[in-house]
C-alpha cells in the first residue's frame, strides 16, 4: 500500500497515542519502586493495549478471506494494520519495561521484532518496487503465469527457428521430431480454444502469434540454429538460469547484431522476432526478481505473525494466571 | 524494446498467453507461505506441549529466578499462590490458586522467617515486594534503596513517637555521621539492659573510648621499634612490613600483626596477648626468670607461687653440669636460691599421696590447700580450678606415679600440706597481702616470701606489669588483689550495620583507620563517612546502597536451622515425585 495523504490521520493518531503513552510511561517507571513491570497495573494497561493492537493487525489476513463482509474498506483495514501494528511495538516494549524476560517473553520480542521489520521492509518496497515495475516491465504479466509464458516463448522461438532452418533437433520440443507444417497445424488448432490447457497443469498455452512460415533453406542458416541452441533456447528455459550473455542487454545486443551480420537479409526478421522475445523474457525474469522482493517478505511476515498471535496467548494466560 | 507499442504485443496477445484458471492452481509462493503459515504455529504449539508434558512451567518465567530459588523455577504455584498451609508437610499450596496468583507471604515464610525489621515499624511490606525475583541470578537481599527510603525518608513510627534513629535519610549521601556506642569514663561495661551512649564520629568532644586498655598505636607502628627481631624470631615476617627510614631499610610492625580478619575476612579477630604482646611484654616477676601468665591476678599470684616453688626445688636438686644446667644455674643465682635457701630437713615426711595414676594438675579440690581456700581472695570454685589448670599448664601436664604407699618419713599432719615431686614439702601461697601462712622452710616458704615482690612487680607499678596495658577496678581497690576490668575490646564499632573486610582489601589499613597518628588510647580510630563516600558513590563506582551496610531483618530472631521438610516432600513440591535418586 502507498502511503500517501490519506494516511495522515492514521499517523497522527498514532502519533498522539505514542506520546501519551509515553508521558504515562515516564513518570510510572520513575516512581515505581520496583522500577517498571509487565504485571504491575500501568504495565498490564500496555500489555492489554498492545495486544488488542497486535490481534487487529493479524485479523487483517482473515478479513481478506471474506471480502464480501461488510467490515468496512478493505482500505481502512490495510491502514490500521500497518499504523496500529506499528504502534503496538512500543506500547509492548513499555509493558515489559524494555527487558527481555524469560524464554517465552524473549521468544515473543524476537518474533515481533521480526514481524515488525519484515511490515516495515514490506511497506517500504510497496513505496518503490511498483515504480520500478512500471518503468523496468512494460511487459508486465500475472506473476503466477511468468514460468508458463515463458515456456511458450520458447515454444514460438522454436517454430520460428525451425522454419528457417529446418528441424532443431530438441528433444521435448514440438518441433523436434515432427515437421513443422504438422506441428503448426497442431498448434494452430488449439490457439484459437482459449482454455488450451485445461487440465494441464504446467503446460503452456498455446502461442497466440501467428505460425511461422517455413523459409527456403540457406547455408548460413546453420548459424543461427547453432547460435539458437547455444544462447538463446537455454535463456528461454522457465527453469534454466536466467543469467549468461543475453541477461544483459548491452551484450544481447551485440550478439544479435553479430548475427544480423553473419545471416542473410532473408533471416533477418527471424532474428527480429528472436531478439524481442529475448526482451520479453528477460522483462519477465525482471518482474519475477521484483515480485520476490515486492512479496518475498510475507514469507517470513505471515507465518511468524501467526506464531506470535499463538504464542502470546500463552504468555497473556500464564502471566494473568501468575 | 519490446513493449506495449509494439504491434507484437498487443493486450489481446498477451492476454491470450495467460491461462485464465491460474488463479485455481497452488503456485510455489502461496503454497510456501500456506506451508509456513501452518508450520510456524505448530512450532510454537509443539514448544509449548513439550513444556506442558514435563510439567515444566519454566519458559514462562519472566525472567531467571534467583540463585538460591533456582529448584523451584519449574512449578510456579510453589511461590505463586496461597503456600503451603500451617504446619504443612509438602510445599503443595494450601488451597486453590486460580488466576492472579500474587507471591504470598505464606509461600516465603514456609522456609524463611523473615523476622521484623522494628517493633515500631507503621506498615511491614509484602515480602516479594522487597525480594524481586525473576530478575536474573542475583541475591535477593540486595533490595533497592527506594524500599528503605520509603519509610526512612520520613521516619515515623508506629504509635507516634519520636523515632530512635534520624529521621530523614533519602540516600547514602544523605545519611548521617556514623555513630559509635562508646562506654562510659570508669570503662565498665553497663549491667545487663542498661545501653552505652551513642556518639557520633565528628563529635570530638563526647568522641572518647573508654574502653579499658592502653595503647599507643603511634609507638606500636615506629620504624625500627625496639624488640622486633624478637617478634621476627619468635613469630616469623607475617605482619611486618619493610620500609625506609631515613634512607634505610627497617622494619616496623604492620597493621595486619596485631589485627587479623576472621575467618569470614568481615571483621577483625580479637587481639591475644599471647601472639601479639607477650614477646616484648613479659609479666616478669622478679624472681629468677620466672613470668606470670596472662591471667586474673589470683590465677597469675598463685602460677608464680607454684614456679617459685618449683624453683627452688629445682635448685635444690640435682642440677646437670655444663650447658645442660646452665640456665637453671643463673636462673637460681637471679632467684638467690643457692645462698638464701635453706637445706631441706632430713628425713622430712612425705604426705601421703592417694594410690593411684593421677594426672598432674587435675582438678581435685580436696587437695588444694586449705589456706588457699580460707584465703579472703574472693575466689570461687571456678577461679580455683582455674588455679589448677594454670599449675597444670605450668607443669606441662605430664603424669606422674602417686607412690602407693608412702615411701618416706611421714611428718605431722600439719594444714595446708601435701607431698610435691621430688619429696619437697609444699607450702600454699599465703593470703594475699599477708606474711608467709605456710609453716616451716622448704620450697613454699621460701615461694611465700618471695610473692611480695612479685606483687609489687605485677600489680602495684604503673610503668610495667599489667597497668601497663590494663586498668583496675577502682571500685574495688580494697581488696586483696586488683581487679581488671575486662577490656572487651570491641569487635564491632557500628552495631547497626554491617561490615566486609574483604572487599576493601585492596585498601591499606590506614587510609581509613588513621592509627599511626593515635598516640591516645581514648582515640576512636573508626572512619568517618566521608571516608567511605570516596568511592561509595556513583562517580567513584563502589555500590552506595542501603543494603551494602545494612540488613532489614533481625537476624537474631531468624527461625531454627531445623527446618519442617523432609527431602521427598520438598522435591515434590517442584514436580520430582518419583525416587529418581542418582546414585
Amino acid at each position: 500500500m502507498l502511503i500517501d495523504r490519506s494516511h495522515r490521520t492514521w499517523i497522527a493518531l498514532c502519533v498522539v497515542a505514542l506520546a501519551v503513552s509515553t508521558a504515562i510511561y515516564v513518570p510510572y517507571v520513575r516512581h515505581a519502586l520496583n522500577g517498571p513491570s509487565g504485571g504491575s497495573f500501568v504495565g498490564l494497561t500496555f500489555g492489554i493495549i498492545g495486544s488488542i493492537l497486535m490481534v487487529f493487525a493479524g485479523v487483517l489476513g482473515a478479513r481478506r478471506k471474506v471480502p464480501m463482509w461488510r467490515l468496512g474498506r478493505a482500505t481502512f483495514w490495510m491502514r490500521g494494520h500497518i499504523w496500529l501494528g506499528l504502534l503496538s511495538y512500543p506500547l509492548i516494549l513499555f509493558h515489559g519495561g524494555f527487558g527481555l524476560g524469560g524464554p517465552l517473553t524473549l521468544v515473543l520480542m524476537v518474533l515481533f521484532t521480526i514481524v515488525i521489520i519484515s511490515g516495515i521492509l514490506g511497506v517500504l518496497l510497496q513505496q518503490v518496487m511498483p515504480r520500478l515495475l512500471l518503468t523496468r516491465v512494460p511487459l508486465e504479466t500475472v506473476f503466477e503465469q511468468i514460468d508458463s509464458i515463458v515456456a511458450q516463448l520458447r515454444t514460438e522461438s522454436d517454430e520460428l527457428v525451425a522454419a528457417a532452418c529446418g528441424p532443431i533437433g530438441v528433444e521435448g520440443s514440438p518441433v523436434a521430431a515432427a515437421t513443422v507444417t504438422a506441428t503448426a497445424t497442431s498448434l494452430e488448432r488449439r490457439a484459437g480454444g482459449g482454455l488450451g490447457d485445461r487440465g494441464g497443469g504446467h503446460q503452456p498455452r498455446s502461442t497466440p502469434r501467428a505460425h511461422p512460415t517455413p523459409l527456403p533453406p540457406t547455408p548460413e542458416s546453420g548459424i543461427l540454429r547453432e547460435t539458437y541452441l547455444r544462447e538463446i533456447r537455454p535463456f528461454l528455459d522457465p527453469r534454466g538460469s536466467s543469467n549468461g550473455v543475453l541477461s544483459n542487454p548491452g551484450r544481447s545486443q551485440t550478439l544479435f547484431r553479430d548475427l544480423r551480420t553473419a545471416l542473410p537479409t532473408l533471416l533477418h526478421p527471424t532474428v527480429g522476432e528472436l531478439e524481442a522475445t529475448v526482451e520479453e523474457r528477460r522483462q519477465l525474469r525482471d518482474q519475477k526478481r521484483l515480485h520476490h522482493w515486492l512479496h518475498g517478505w510475507l514469507l517470513v511476515h505471515v507465518p511468524l505473525s501467526l506464531a506470535l498471535l499463538l504464542l502470546g496467548a500463552a504468555h497473556a494466560i500464564i502471566a494473568l494466571r501468575y | 524494446m519490446a513493449g506495449p507499442g509494439d504491434p507484437r504485443y498487443t493486450q489481446k496477445i498477451r492476454a491470450k498467453r495467460i491461462a485464465l484458471n491460474y488463479f485455481k492452481r497452488p503456485h510455489p509462493f502461496r503454497r510456501w507461505r500456506l506451508i509456513l503459515s501452518i508450520a510456524a504455529p505448530l512450532v510454537a504449539a509443539a514448544w509449548l506441549l513439550v513444556y506442558a508434558g514435563q510439567g515444566d512451567q519454566r519458559i514462562y518465567n519472566s525472567g531467571t529466578v534467583s540463585v538460591a530459588h533456582q529448584m523451584f523455577w519449574q512449578d510456579c504455584k510453589v511461590c505463586h499462590g496461597p503456600g503451603p498451609a500451617p504446619g504443612a508437610t509438602t510445599l503443595a499450596a494450601a488451597g486453590p490458586t486460580g488466576y492472579w496468583a500474587h507471591v504470598s507471604d505464606n509461600a516465603c515464610t514456609a522456609c524463611h522467617a523473615g523476622p521484623a525489621h522494628h517493633a515500631n515499624e507503621q506498615f511491614t511490606p509484602r515480602c516479594a515486594s522487597c525480594h524481586l525475583e525473576h530478575k536474573g541470578r542475583t541475591l535477593l537481599m540486595e533490595a533497592a534503596d527506594q524500599h528503605c527510603t520509603q519509610c526512612h525518608k520520613d521516619l515515623k513510627t508506629k504509635d507516634g513517637q519520636p523515632p530512635v534513629f534520624n529521621a530523614s535519610i533519602a540516600s547514602f549521601r544523605e545519611h548521617p555521621q556514623f555513630a559509635v556506642d562508646v562506654r562510659p569514663e570508669s570503662g565498665l561495661l553497663p549491667a545487663a539492659g542498661g545501653k552505652l551512649e551513642r556518639v557520633k564520629l565528628d563529635d570530638k568532644a563526647k568522641l572518647v573510648d573508654h574502653t579499658a586498655i592502653k595503647l599507643n598505636h603511634t609507638r606500636h607502628l615506629k620504624a625500627g621499634l625496639a624488640g622486633l627481631d624478637k617478634v621476627v624470631a619468635k613469630s616469623g615476617t607475617a605482619g611486618i612490613v619493610t620500609v625506609k627510614d631515613g634512607g634505610k631499610e627497617s622494619q616496623q610492625l604492620g597493621c595486619t600483626f596485631c589485627h587479623r580478619p576472621d575467618a569470614t575476612w568481615q571483621y577483625m579477630q580479637p587481639i591475644s596477648y599471647k601472639e601479639h604482646c607477650s614477646t616484648c611484654h613479659e609479666l616478669a616477676t622478679g624472681i629468677g626468670a620466672i613470668l606470670a601468665p596472662h591471667d586474673k591476678p589470683p590465677i597469675a599470684r598463685a602460677y608464680v607461687w607454684g614456679a617459685a616453688a618449683d624453683l627452688f626445688t629445682s635448685c635444690r636438686g640435682k642440677i646437670p653440669a655444663g650447658d645442660d644446667g646452665k640456665a637453671l644455674r643463673e636462673s637460681c643465682e637471679a632467684a638467690g636460691i643457692a645462698a638464701a635457701a635453706p637445706a631441706p630437713a632430713p628425713g622430712a615426711p612425705a604426705e601421703e599421696a592417694p594410690s593411684g595414676r593421677r594426672r598432674r594438675g587435675a582438678f581435685m579440690p580436696e587437695l588444694l590447700p586449705e589456706a588457699l581456700r580460707n584465703a579472703a581472695l574472693g575466689l570461687d570454685l571456678k577461679d580455683l580450678k582455674e588455679i589448677v589448670l594454670a599449675q597444670r599448664r605450668r607443669g606441662g601436664g605430664e603424669e606422674e606415679a602417686a607412690p602407693a604407699a608412702p615411701s618416706a618419713p611421714s611428718e605431722p599432719e600439719s594444714g595446708g600440706r601435701r607431698r610435691r615431686r621430688g619429696g619437697e614439702e609444699e607450702t600454699p601461697p599465703p593470703a594475699a597481702g599477708g606474711g608467709g601462712a605456710g609453716g616451716g622452710g622448704g620450697a613454699g616458704a621460701w615461694a611465700s616470701e618471695q610473692l611480695p615482690n612479685a606483687e609489687n612487680a605485677l600489680f602495684k607499678t604503673k610503668d610495667d606489669g599489667c597497668q601497663k596495658c590494663h586498668k583496675f577496678d577502682a571500685t574495688k581497690a580494697a581488696a586483696p588483689l586488683p581487679e581488671v576490668i575486662p577490656p572487651k575490646i570491641p569487635a564491632r564499632w557500628l552495631p547497626h550495620s554491617k561490615f566486609d573486610h574483604s572487599p576493601h582489601r585492596p585498601i591499606a589499613c590506614g587510609e581509613c583507620h588513621k592509627a599511626a597518628a593515635s598516640s591516645k588510647t581514648d582515640d576512636v580510630l573508626m572512619p568517618a563517612i566521608i571516608t567511605c563516600r570516596d568511592c561509595h558513590q556513583p562517580k567513584g563506582g563502589a555500590r552506595a546502597g542501603c543494603v551494602e551496610c545494612h540488613r532489614y531483618h533481625d537476624k537474631s530472631k531468624e527461625r531454627d536451622a531445623d527446618g519442617p521438610y523432609k527431602i521427598p516432600a520438598l522435591l515434590s513440591g517442584v514436580g520430582r515425585k518419583g525416587p529418581d535418586r542418582i546414585k
